[in-house]
């Protein structure tokens, strides 16, 4: 006889979830309390345990699509003879956290209210100039989310001319009284991160600068289309996309050296970039996963919507974890050259300078050109001279010459 | 100093082994949509479970907050039979027990600490013997309940054990934002009282100075404040999601100086603990709260139940909605979630 188990209210006042993905198939044995589905709720991600242990006769919903409170979420042939349903609401009332009245919202949000957004989203849209009363946002009634600021927000990034456009540079730089602080929070973070690779990971860099003429010329005329998402590429954009083709061609590069000093090294299957983002906490690393499958629009919209995540400190765990490979932009900040260490559990490291128009020898006349620095940081355990050459000129050869993006790598 | 014997440590130990497989249960209870919001006690099993096993169950009293009564099982088996009631949200849950002396959770922050006061005085006063020991969390220790009651308490010599358990966080707020103090327990200084600090993932430390506040509280010697150390384990909640906000290098930290690995490996060296007993015990403990769990759901439970503990007798508006959802048949979706008089 099947067991009915439907979908849960697993925080307080619930009203769906998503499925991100599924531990069992139909025809599978389960046992009581094994994991059966791991779901995203506006709060967390959580894995649902089976209540029962039996057959999977039917799931009710498929990876990445949506399920209401009450729906069903799966059945289960737990060879009892009368039909049993888990999780009809309860009547329960404990609330050691803040609870709200399940009053369902209005469909939309009377633009006279006060409007509906996170105080970390309000912070944002007061940070960016963004007028929240005036907004219906995308989320759960009318909700107003990070990503809808971000889209209403005067695209003070896209000005051109030779910057690279991303600005990181944070408040209060370099301030603090005199005295003896912890470090706590994302500096204590950093601090062991930085530790651990330096002294872990015996680093080389391999720096060069790329004609970055085509390149500028490749992104105005992007930003120039009608078309959402365009004002957002940028070069650190089109880096990102160069670097996922790169990785694919030299998977060691995208690998890491596990154990220390060092036992194996690890390739991992899909290629996750991080994201070096200074914010007013300090330096955070949102990661783009499954990078290589993106094309240059849409990773726009990842890299903006992960930063802005990190700027207005909403990323979820998940957001920060898994990196494979990370690209750092110091030239937001000015520079031309640096050495990025590595993150610990990641191979190589790639930098981008500021770009800038240089003297140039050409065919023996010195003119001026937009120049993009660039370096490679690598892990020499992993990587030696010819690798990080090789992989940093696979990545420059297509910032030089943008239409190599069209032609499969 | 009144260490606890090696039977006294590893009856306590039996207990926190039992409250941190009993915890898993519930989580996965939950997570089934079978039991409401809780707050898991993962990282507190020590302190409770040693504060428990140093208090007489026959004349202490326990006022808990709300992570505590996995861990309270040396005062009685109903303890779990109350809890589980609360958690399937049966109005019976919130109700002082007839037989045992721990009183139901306190979700409204430090309300249970002026109670605590209150009836360690009225105990007093009536010449019964005994204490009372009310838990509560560093967050609540910034509430204005925590400090009256607190004040009275030194000025009544009422003989009450304060039991502060500083797991570092109130919700997401890490301690630093809770307080520029240096310690909890120099609250006492301020209050005429004395103050401990100790290290609550220390079973032997816990029990020797709960044992100290109570033999002084009985000699007429009023309350202590004991601040105890621990590392929120586990999430605030079951609608929580701690990897948002606990670095994940001091919870890794933390995790080293777990309470019940700690007790573990104490008594394994003394030959006193092995993972067949551990097996055993922890399989109890699951028949334990699944029992506790189908007596909870087999309690009758009137529909219009959630009426009955407000007033003694119904106000006009209560009538109404009693009836109203009432006449809605036994599942009671069928009426409007906004009557004419809200
Ligand atoms: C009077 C009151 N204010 C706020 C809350 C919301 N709330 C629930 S638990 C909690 C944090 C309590 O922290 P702490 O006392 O340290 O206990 P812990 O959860 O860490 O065990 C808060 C603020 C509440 N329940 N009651
Ligand atoms: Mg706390």
């Amino acid at each position: 006889m099947a067991f009915i188990f439907r979908l849960p209210d697993i925080g307080e006042g619930l009203e769906e979830a998503e499925i991100v993905e599924w531990f069992v198939a139909i025809g599978d044995e389960v046992l009581r309390d094994q994991p059966l589905v791991e779901v995203l709720t506006d709060k967390a991600s959580s894995e649902l345990p089976s209540p029962v242990a039996g057959t999977v006769l039917l799931l009710g919903a498929d990876e990445g699509t949506r399920l209401q409170v009450g729906e069903v979420l799966i059945e289960i042939d737990d060879g009892s003879t009368a039909p049993k349903v888990a999780s009809e609401p309860l009547s329960t009332q404990t609330s050691p956290t803040k609870s709200q009245p399940p009053t369902p919202l209005p469909e939309v949000a009377p633009l006279t209210a006060r409007p509906k957004a996170a105080p970390a989203t309000r912070r944002l849209a007061l940070d960016l100039g963004v007028d929240l009363t005036t907004m219906i946002g995308t989320g759960p009634g009318g909700r107003i989310t990070v990503n809808d600021v971000h889209a209403a927000a005067p695209a003070s990034t896209s000005t051109g001319g030779l910057s690279n456009d991303d600005s990181t540079a944070s408040d209060g730089l370099g301030q603090a009284a005199a005295g003896r602080h912890a470090l706590r929070g994302i500096r204590g973070v950093v601090a062991r991160n930085m530790t651990q690779a330096w002294t872990e990971i015996p680093h080389i860099h391999t720096m060069d600068e790329v004609d970055a003429s085509l390149l500028i010329d490749f992104r105005d005329r992007i930003r120039d289309m009608d078309r959402s998402g365009a004002t957002r590429v940028s070069v650190l954009v089109v880096a990102a996309v160069a670097t996922a083709r790169a990785l694919r061609r030299f998977p060691v590069v995208n690998g890491h050296v596990d154990g220390h000093p060092g036992d194996a090294m690890v390739i991992p299957e899909h290629i996750h970039l991080g994201i070096a983002t200074a914010t007013k906490r300090g330096l955070v690393v949102p990661v783009v996963h499954h990078a290589d499958t993106l094309d240059l629009f849409t990773m726009a919209d990842r890299i903006s919507s992960v930063v802005g995540a990190a700027r207005s400190d909403d990323l979820s765990a998940a957001d920060l974890s898994g990196a494979t490979f990370t690209i750092t932009n110091y030239g937001s900040l000015g520079g031309r050259f640096a050495t990025p260490i590595i993150p610990p559990g990641q191979g190589a490291i790639l930098g981008l300078g500021a770009v800038a128009e240089r003297p140039v020898a050409i065919d023996g006349e010195v003119v001026a050109r937009p120049t993009l620095p660039m370096v490679l940081g690598a892990d020499h355990r992993l990587i030696d001279g010819d690798l990080a050459e090789a992989f940093r000129r696979a990545v420059a050869d297509d910032l030089a010459e943008p239409l190599h993006l069209l032609i499969g790598s | 100093m009144t260490r606890p014997s090696d039977e006294q440590l590893r009856a306590i130990l039996v207990d926190m082994v039992g409250a941190r497989a009993q915890a898993g249960r519930l989580w996965n209870l939950q997570r089934q949509g079978q039991i409401g919001t809780l707050a898991p006690i993962d990282g507190h099993e020590a302190v409770v479970a040693a504060t428990a096993h140093a208090l007489d169950p026959a004349s202490d009293w326990i006022l808990p907050q709300y992570r505590e009564p996995l861990a309270l099982q040396r005062f009685g088996p109903e303890v779990l039979d109350q809890y589980m009631l609360y958690n399937i949200g049966h109005p019976d849950g919130s109700r002082l027990p007839p037989s045992v002396r721990v009183a139901p959770l306190q979700i409204s922050l430090a309300t249970q600490i002026p109670h605590a006061v209150g009836l360690a005085w009225g105990m007093t006063l009536r010449h019964q013997p005994g204490v009372t020991t009310v838990f509560f969390g560093d967050g609540s220790s910034s509430e204005g309940d925590f400090h009256e009651a607190v004040n009275l308490a030194g000025v009544l010599r009422a003989p009450v054990i304060l039991l502060c358990v500083n797991n570092q966080w109130a919700i997401s707020t890490p301690l630093h934002q809770q307080t520029a103090a240096e310690s909890l327990a120099d609250r006492a200084v301020g209050y005429g009282i004395p103050g401990v600090r100790i290290d609550g993932n220390d079973a032997a430390a816990v029990f020797d100075a709960v044992d100290e506040a109570r033999q002084l509280a009985l000699g007429g010697g009023g309350p202590t404040l004991i601040e105890a150390n621990v590392y929120r384990l586990g999430a605030h909640t079951t609608a929580d999601d701690p990897t948002r906000y606990v670095p994940a290098e001091d919870l890794r930290a933390a995790r080293t100086n777990d309470p019940v690995h700690r007790l573990v490996s104490h008594l394994a060296d003394l030959g006193l603990w092995d993972d067949g007993a551990q097996a055993e015990i922890e399989a109890a403990a699951l028949v334990r709260i699944d029992e506790a769990f189908e007596r909870a759901m087999a309690r009758p439970l009137a529909a219009d139940a959630v009426f009955d503990h407000c007033f003694l007798t119904d106000t006009p508006r209560i009538a109404r909605q009693r009836a109203t959802l009432l006449a809605a048949g036994p599942h009671g979706h069928s009426i409007s979630p906004r009557s004419t008089d809200e």
